[in-house]
């Protein structure tokens, strides 16, 4: 099975690791073209019958992904600004 | 006159607020679980979720007030809230500073004795190789670059070395926990 996620709106990351999610249950190639990420999608042996809900759990796998990005990206400078105060006169740094 | 604003003027507007880190993970289709690295978590709907990140929650609404108060968004101002979440990652990792207090020096593997406890893969007494040399001693004390030119074997040695490699062992540690103010208890 093949599916085509526009590039505009799911990152290589967020499909990455979307896909690394779902490595116990199907295989997932993914090749960039000019707009889209090409996926092609097979079941690993065993999990032929579930299919469908694998490729339905992994578009919503997708959605969480690009969401936690988007999280993720939002909150770095906080972040580091929290992890500053937690390890400063600590003497951890070098 | 009144003496204070009407309650309208300490209540923020929508979309005044900032996400501070956290992750979540599904629970079923309907609902998250979302935590920090502080140890804080809550279950909230996706709809929830998803008014969070697009800043559409309801300053009077109490997820708003819950979320706030477990630091997973703050407002303008809230700078309490990043040195409280400083303040309980510090308290959280605060082992990273006696590092690694334990330390135990396998001086040999040759032992005639076969206790189940024992973590050890036991060598036969003329299996010589397998006994620490002074250099090994000393190397977790150096740097790591010169951890990179460690031998890539044992070197051979007598059987009286495993009686030198305790002295050795005991002296040497002693000396350390002196200098390094390390709390170092010898059991053999």
């Amino acid at each position: 099975m093949k599916l085509n996620l526009n590039k505009a709106i799911y990152s290589l990351e967020a499909t990455q690791k979307a896909a690394y999610r779902f490595i116990d249950r199907v295989t997932i190639l993914i090749e960039p073209a000019t707009e889209e990420w090409l996926c092609e999608i097979e079941p690993i042996a065993g999990h032929e019958d579930k299919f469908n809900d694998h490729i339905a759990d992994f578009k919503r796998e997708l959605l969480d992904q690009q969401l936690r990005k988007q999280i993720k990206e939002e909150t770095q400078d906080v972040r580091n600004l929290i992890l500053a105060y937690t390890f400063s006169r600590t003497g951890l740094q070098e | 006159m009144t003496k204070f604003s009407p309650l309208v003027e300490y209540k923020a507007t929508q979309g005044q607020y900032q996400l501070l880190p956290f992750k979540f993970e599904p629970l079923d289709d309907h609902d998250v679980v979302i935590t920090n690295y502080v140890g804080e978590f809550a279950f909230i709907s996706r709809e929830d979720l998803e008014a969070t990140i697009s800043k559409k929650l309801d300053p009077n609404s109490k997820i708003y007030s819950l979320l706030r108060s477990l630091h997973f968004i703050k407002e303008k101002g809230d700078e309490a809230s990043i040195e409280l979440l400083g303040l309980k990652t510090r308290t959280k990792y605060s082992k990273l500073r006696n590092f690694t207090n334990l330390h135990i020096f396998v001086v040999t593997l040759r032992c005639d004795h076969s206790c189940q406890y024992c973590q050890v893969s036991r060598q036969s007494e003329n299996k010589v190789a397998f006994d620490m040399t002074i250099t090994w001693l000393k190397k977790p004390s150096q740097s790591s670059s010169d951890r990179r030119t460690l031998p890539s074997k044992s070197n051979s040695r007598a059987v009286s070395h495993y009686l030198t490699s305790i002295s050795s062992s005991t002296s040497y540690s002693g000396r350390k926990r002196s200098t390094k103010l390390k709390t170092v208890i010898f059991n053999l």
